[in-house]
């Protein structure tokens, strides 16, 4: 393994990592968009301090928690970042923000992308999925989410008449979606 | 005047999950609906924007509304009964917007197929987005739809289903409509494809059925390639063969197949939201509103609490006959919520009487150390004081105070951990208690004062040592002409009146700051001391009568003097228009060393402005120019003459990049994009970007065509130069159009 002709700096764009994910899938991602991932900037450099030779592609990092499919989509939404990370200061900015935010699927999918992102301590990845997925949830019945969102209500039904009875200020007066 | 219309017919719908929690006893029966609908007509002279959501229980149609640009329609079905109804409804719906460029349409259409033929031809439609794949095929409306829109260039699924996880549903698709895809037409005029996946590609025939029949397909892209290591080289082929041959087979690999069944089996996960861990949980509550969260809670007996630990809460008072109910919500929320744990707190309400309310709440989130607190108080009946210990809060780092109401504060004042402050609207009350405001706080980095009354203030000295972003806005006197100031009740009702008001001296120490923005009238003078590190400064001033504009010519100068060493400055018509005011202080522009980029709002402001002009001569490093074109402002000075009086310094050693937004290539236009490329003569790049718009209704591509070809034959000063030209904002056909070059 000879790396002297590669760059020997390891923060340039061209450099690339490669991830390994739970269905042995391999994916060469720039280290710029590797490096958003903190466990994998972790690992990597953990990995650099043990061996002063092992830098860039020649590191296969495993992801044993992360399927395929979903890191894809988390590579994809690394790439479009600096334009969603604007603060919407404004109504229309934020129903495209919205729309963006809708791009990402079924709650179903989210679930699997945050907890993907969670894994590899992914800050902006996470913050945006968990809002869209919020986005999911906002002026929704309990009915509706539970069954979306595949919740079993686990109170005996004269637990829930209480409760309702006891948090119906927090019930009344709700705006229809 | 309508330019947009947002109609939701939704309530029978929720109504089945029973989330109607605005019925009571009066209208119970409101919504029960043996009505056959209302008939709405909608007479949309300019309306620009529809959107229709819910169920068709009423009748829509339009009249003179062909300035309809872009319209969206999701019809949910409702019954077997009414389907043929509905049916009949949206094609009323679809016959009136037979001008629409955009179309979003999520539904089914196919209960009335005999209304086919009523379909109008959308002339102008030139973007469709559909729901699925599946609608295309096994739904005769979407393709009479397409069938008649001869424009189309522009055609997208919101949730394609081919992915590798729907295999069947793939199957399903194939095995019921493979019939129709001798239906699909031909998308003549289709350049661009987005795809969900690489995987639709391969394994739905019907993605490949179009592309066969899209010979002018010249940009496919996938919006979650996976280039993983096994496959990139086949998918470079692939995209290759489409471009080049047209001739589009794409053989099913085997084993590739099988891979995608492998991965749905995989695919099984924890696609439950309980998976989540409670931190996860919580932060995805606190986006959502504090009513919306407690309400979670009864969705198990794990939510029960979570929501009581959720580091944000959010209050926001609605309509005032809620009064009572909001007070209430706010208590309760307070007595249940884990009190260690609130980072975040807003507050957005009517004040009226209930000052201790407000007041005991500020204390109790403050007590318990409070981070960001956001306070947007409004309707004064009584005068408020807000609490001695908000002003003296440790653990406070963000504080945004919005009320148009005198502010009273305590004698001692010490924000040690703010860090970004914002006031807006507020009454300062005197001298000294405003200046006390700014020393207390020795660590902020970002302050913002938005539309605040100086007018009690004599002198006053910014002088936050970290301070590295200033915003100050003065519009408050711009929107009172509009009558937009809601916030005013009768405790302030001539707070904001000027008469005999010459403007507060607000003086800056900024040594350590970055940005400066400022935005409105020249109602106070601004002044700077030692801000030599300032990078990004933005001046924007809006001209107020003719008595004053000597006065604010000369607080712009004051201002410009202040920041000689700004990097990147941007100057708006209004300023320039200010500065022209008082020629004679031309010669006290400072001379810009550090500068440069300069952003100017239109290229008129340059050679109608000896200001302007001032400016580019003593910004001797500057390299990047744009032109933002923000305003169509009225051509007034016809007759000054177009030139540049002497050639800026910097357009001989260094001006390397200049840039046209919203380009619409007039006369005066052309005529400064000529001199550019005359007068600069190591400009490396014109950048023009087009408005689209405004050529959209004039001759459109050719128009442009002819206008890039003019501008490729200018005499140039500079042999290296490049001309980009864009089509549009989000349009990146540079030179896609491909023109000899000439020099």
């Amino acid at each position: 393994m000879s790396n002297t002709s590669e760059n020997p700096n390891p923060s340039s764009s061209s450099a690339k990592i490669t991830l390994k994910t739970s269905d042995n899938e391999l994916f060469e991602v720039e280290e710029a968009v590797a490096m958003k991932f903190c466990t994998v900037k972790q690992y990597f450099e953990d990995e650099k301090d043990n061996d002063v030779a092992a830098r860039g592609s020649s590191t296969v990092i495993p992801l044993p928690n992360v399927h395929s499919a979903v890191l894809a989509r988390l590579i994809s939404y690394c790439k479009k970042l600096p334009q969603s990370n604007a603060v919407a200061d404004n109504h229309e900015e934020e129903e495209t923000k919205k729309k963006e935010r809708k791009q990402y699927g079924t709650p179903g999918d989210l679930v699997d992308l945050i907890s993907a992102a969670n894994y590899l301590d992914f800050k902006e990845g996470l913050e945006f999925f968990n809002q869209a997925l919020a986005d999911h949830i906002q002026n929704k019945s309990v009915e509706y989410v539970r069954k979306f969102f595949g919740i079993k209500g686990d109170f005996e039904p004269h637990e829930e008449e209480k409760y309702r009875e006891e948090y119906a200020w927090a019930f009344e007066g709700v705006d229809e979606d | 005047m309508l330019r947009r219309l947002f109609i939701s017919d939704r309530y029978l719908f929720t109504e089945k999950y029973g989330e109607n929690d605005d019925k009571d006893d009066l209208n119970a029966d409101a919504d029960e609906n043996d009505s056959n609908g209302s008939q709405v007509v909608i007479l949309g002279t300019s309306l620009k924007w529809f959107a229709f959501d819910g169920e068709l229980i009423n009748d829509c149609c339009f009249c003179n509304s062909s300035s309809v640009v872009d319209a969206s329609i999701e019809a949910f079905e409702r019954n077997e009964v009414d389907c043929y109804q509905d049916a009949h409804r949206v094609f009323k719906l679809l016959s009136g917007l037979s001008s629409v460029e955009k179309l979003v349409i999520l539904m089914v259409l196919n209960h009335a197929e005999e209304l086919f033929a009523h379909l109008p031809v959308f002339y102008k439609l030139t973007r469709l987005s559909l729901e699925s794949l599946e609608t295309l095929f096994t739904c005769g409306a979407v393709q009479t739809i397409l069938q008649n829109s001869p424009c189309l260039d522009f055609l997208e699924f919101q949730m394609v289903v081919c992915l590798p996880a729907y295999d069947q549903n793939y199957d399903w698709v194939l095995n019921h409509a493979e019939e129709s895809f001798a239906h699909v037409p031909i998308f003549y005029k289709l350049t661009r494809l987005s795809l969900e996946s690489v995987e639709s590609l391969f394994t739905c025939g019907a993605v490949q059925t179009i592309l066969r029949n899209s010979p002018c397909l010249d940009f496919l892209d996938f919006q979650m390639v996976t280039l993983c290591s096994a496959y990139p080289d086949m998918i470079k082929i692939m995209i290759g063969r489409i471009i080049n041959t047209m001739d589009v087979s794409f053989p099913l690999d085997k084993a590739k197949k099988q891979k995608f069944r492998k991965k749905q089996n995989a695919n099984k996960s924890r696609k439950e939201i309980d998976n989540l861990p409670d931190p996860i949980l919580q932060h995805i509550l606190s986006y959502l509103s504090t009513k919306n969260a407690i309400q979670t809670s009864i969705l198990s007996k794990r939510w029960k609490c979570l929501w009581t630990s959720i580091p944000k809460l959010d209050f926001d008072e609605g309509a005032l006959d809620r009064r009572l109910m909001f007070m209430k919500f706010v208590e309760r929320v307070l007595a249940l919520h884990d009190p260690s744990n609130i980072k975040n707190f807003s507050l957005s309400c009517n004040v009226q009487y209930d000052t201790s309310h407000i007041n005991s709440w500020i204390c109790s989130v403050v007590r318990h150390k409070v981070q960001v607190l956001n306070l947007y108080l409004r309707n004064f009946q009584e005068l408020l004081a807000l609490p001695p210990c908000l002003f003296t809060c440790e653990s406070l780092e963000v504080l945004t105070l919005h009320m148009f109401h005198s502010l009273k504060l305590p004698s001692s004042i010490c924000f040690s951990s703010l860090k970004i402050l914002t006031i807006e609207k507020v009454i300062f009350s005197d001298d000294h208690s405003t200046q006390q405001l700014f020393t207390g706080c020795p660590i902020l980095e970002n302050l913002s004062i938005v539309d605040c009354i100086w007018k009690n203030v004599k002198t006053v000295c910014i002088s936050s040592p970290m301070l590295q972003r200033l915003f100050i806005s003065d519009r408050y006197l711009f929107t009172e002409k509009y009558d937009e100031n809601d916030d005013k009740d009768d405790l302030n009702a001539d707070a904001d009146d000027q008469n005999d008001f010459n403007g507060c001296q607000v003086v800056i120490f900024g040594t350590s700051l970055k940005s400066f923005s400022f935005d409105g009238e020249l109602i106070n003078d601004y002044c700077f001391y030692n801000s030599s590190s300032i990078v990004d400064v933005s001046i924007q001033v809006f001209e107020r009568n003719e008595v004053d504009c000597y006065q604010d010519a000369h607080r712009v100068y004051k201002l410009l003097s202040g920041i000689s060493s700004v990097e990147k400055l941007t100057v708006s018509n209004g300023t320039v228009e200010v500065l022209n005011h008082a020629e004679e202080l031309f010669a006290h522009v400072p001379v810009f060393y550090k500068l440069t980029r300069l952003s100017l709002e239109s290229v008129e402001s340059l050679f109608t402005c000896g200001a302007v002009q001032t400016i580019l001569q003593n910004s001797p490093c500057l390299d990047f120019l744009d032109f933002q074109m923000v305003f169509c402002i009225p051509r007034h000075n016809k007759n000054y003459d177009w030139v540049l009086d002497k050639v800026p310094t910097c357009f001989v050693t260094h001006l390397k990049t200049i840039e046209i937004s919203e380009f619409r290539g007039d006369e005066e236009e052309m005529h400064a994009v000529k001199i550019f490329l005359e007068s600069a003569s190591v400009l490396e790049r014109i950048i023009i970007v087009c408005d689209e718009y405004h050529f959209k209704s004039r001759g459109g591509l050719k128009k442009q065509k002819e206008i890039y070809k003019q501008i490729l034959l200018f005499p140039r000063g500079s042999m290296s130069c490049t001309v980009d030209f864009f089509l549009g904002f989000n349009q990146i056909q540079i030179t896609a159009l491909k023109f000899p070059y000439c020099s």
